[in-house]
């Protein structure tokens, strides 16, 4: 097994299409740490203009963790599709490149093969979460230095003091990473059931779509289907930011990302064991 | 153990309403090359995908060295090496690396020097560091070839080999299949429509026809070599019948605008033929001996696409 993980690995080390994710995350994070660099000051006052009217707010300086917060905010909404981008091409693409025969017809079973191939997957997205951790949050830290992050609510402010904030951004980056492997089986799904490399990644992107446009409409209807819907939970790294910790809520959120995985990757494992190679 | 590599009974396959394999039945022996005939849509690729397990029959068995491989995959699986339609690679890695890849799932580890000996055997030697995008079909073939030898199975099994080759690669492609079992002992089932060159190499061939066996056998005794066709083309058919009629032969009279006849004859006759045409003066344009496979694989097959089939 662990030759076969090794192998997807490789596979997946020398794709050009490997090497996107890291590259946007790199540009993003860059032109975002530059802009708030030379314009921070403003955009954090144009931020709390409203509290401003109401109250009045001293000490409330730009920093790293603000900068990580804010970027990290911003780039989570991208990670999916940077994700499904090696995800759902993970068996899709043998089946169009027509490696899928060469796989198939080796002393290995196709469930090691799924196994190998989402450990794989999974590895990628870690890394991925730990590069845009590095630079969204540490290089940020470094560049702006350290102070109490103060999270703006719609309806409060939170102010997180500077001594708290690594365990936090360290359980947001893990539950991000909890999410993002929910689109890494989404898309292994499609994969398996795709003939080509684009349909998975288009499908994976346009439920994710669907249902955080399900999740933003205040309808009867959709309120009581929002609670089953993965995406809704996939923002439960934010309540890591929360005074108190809603310990519950992420608790609960955690595991219907995981029930979400499971029912995913047995889908995979049972359709791709009954799957006819007639390429 | 049995003299029979793969003996394959009473296989079912079916896609919705079509039946792909109807009650298949083959026999392989051990140590030979065996020709897989039919026409395309005949079912020769199903049956194989069935063998590896890319497919799963609807009923029926498939034995390896008389134990079922549907029950011993794995070790079925690591005794074979296979080509399926054509060998497809990570186009954007080097030979050497797809085959340190195949290697791997084999739990091999492969030292550098067996790989470079198998890609040695094929003809690629001082390629194998290059991508495989820059390949040739024909190089591609060689590289499926050594990736099937790689792990030393007792079975090779081709699939359409000479698909999308070159009259060169074919007939680089035989050579190598004839090493495979000279040289290496070992097993190998080729699958093609082709008959030409299943007539060639192959020491026993099956026919199939919409699924079932048709006919099965060696081919020594399949084709006789006292039943041979012999085409003569002339632009003076007449003429050439009596001469050949008059010399005792079995010449088929000629239609009123064609200009090949067949001459019915043993091997052993033909240069006696030919003799006799050249020493008549007639004008041949045409002189072609061939056993009598074509005409054995179109009487037993009722497809009508038959034709279109063969090349």
């Amino acid at each position: 097994m662990l030759d076969l993980i090794r192998t997807e690995i490789f596979k997946i080390a020398t794709k050009p299409r490997s090497y996107i994710g890291f590259a946007a995350i790199f540009a993003i994070v860059v032109i975002i740490q530059l802009a708030l660099y030379a314009d921070g000051q403003a955009y954090l006052d144009f931020l709390i203009q409203s509290l401003n009217q109401s109250f009045e707010i001293e000490g409330m300086d730009f920093n790293g963790n603000l900068v990580g917060f804010i970027i990290l905010q911003t780039l989570i909404i991208q990670m999916p599709l940077l994700v499904a981008l090696v995800s759902g091409d993970a068996i899709s693409g043998e089946i169009q490149g027509g490696t899928i025969r060469s796989l198939l017809t080796k002393p290995v079973s196709r469930s090691q093969i799924v196994w190998a191939k989402f450990i794989a997957a999974e590895l990628y997205t870690l890394l991925l979460i730990l590069w845009l951790g590095i630079l969204a949050w540490v290089v940020s830290l470094l560049f702006f230095g350290p102070g109490d992050l103060v999270v703006l609510k719609s309806d409060s402010l939170v102010i997180v003091r500077n001594a708290d904030t690594v365990w936090r951004f360290g359980s947001a980056f893990a539950v991000a990473f909890l999410s993002l492997s929910v689109v890494v089986a989404l898309s292994f799904l499609l994969s398996a059931i795709a003939e080509n490399s684009i349909a998975p990644i288009i499908i994976t992107m346009s439920v994710i779509l669907l249902f955080t446009i399900i999740g933003t409409f205040d309808i009867p209807v959709f309120n009581q289907i929002k609670p089953f819907l993965f995406t809704t939970h996939m923002i439960v790294w934010r309540n890591f930011f929360d005074r108190p910790l809603p310990v519950d809520q992420i608790a609960q959120s955690a595991g219907i990302m995981v029930l979400h995985i499971v029912m995913f990757l047995g889908a995979t494992l049972i359709y791709f064991n009954k799957k006819d190679i007639t390429q | 153990m049995t003299d029979h590599i793969i003996q394959i009974r009473n296989l079912h396959k079916s896609f919705g309403d079509f039946k792909a394999l109807d009650g298949l039945n083959l026999d392989v022996r051990r140590g030979e090359i065996f020709g897989f005939l039919g026409c395309n849509g005949a079912g020769k690729s199903t049956t194989i995908r069935c063998m590896l397990s890319l497919i799963k029959p609807d009923a029926g068995e498939i034995l390896f060295n008389g134990k079922s491989t549907r029950e011993h995959r794995n070790t079925f699986l690591r005794q074979v090496g296979c080509i399926i339609e054509k060998p497809d690679f990570y186009t954007n890695l080097s030979a050497l690396d797809n085959l340190r890849i195949s290697a791997r799932m084999y739990g091999m580890r492969s030292k550098k020097e067996e790989i470079l000996s198998v890609i040695e055997l094929v003809g690629l030697a001082g390629r194998e560091r290059e991508a495989v995008k820059t390949y040739s079909q024909g190089m591609k073939q060689r590289l499926g070839i050594a990736q099937a030898l790689l792990h030393r199975p007792e079975l090779i099994i081709l699939d359409e080999p000479t698909n999308g080759l070159d009259p060169k690669g074919i007939i680089d492609l035989r050579r190598i299949i004839q090493r495979l079992k000279t040289d290496f002992q070992k097993t190998v089932i080729v699958s093609s429509h082709i008959l030409s060159e299943i007539e060639l190499i192959a020491d026993s061939f099956c026919i199939i026809d919409r699924g079932k066996t048709v006919i099965q056998g060696r081919t020594a005794e399949l084709l006789s070599e006292n039943e041979m066709l012999v085409s003569v083309e002339t632009d003076q058919p007449e003429q050439m019948f009596r001469l050949l009629q008059n010399a005792g032969r079995e010449v088929s009279a000629p239609a009123s605008d064609d200009q090949t006849l067949t001459i019915k004859t043993g091997r052993a006759d033909i240069p006696d033929i030919h003799r006799e045409i050249v020493r008549s003066g007639l004008p041949v344009y045409g002189f072609h001996a061939r056993k009598k496979l074509e005409d054995l694989f179109l009487n037993l097959t009722q497809n009508t696409d038959a034709h279109a089939g063969l090349n």
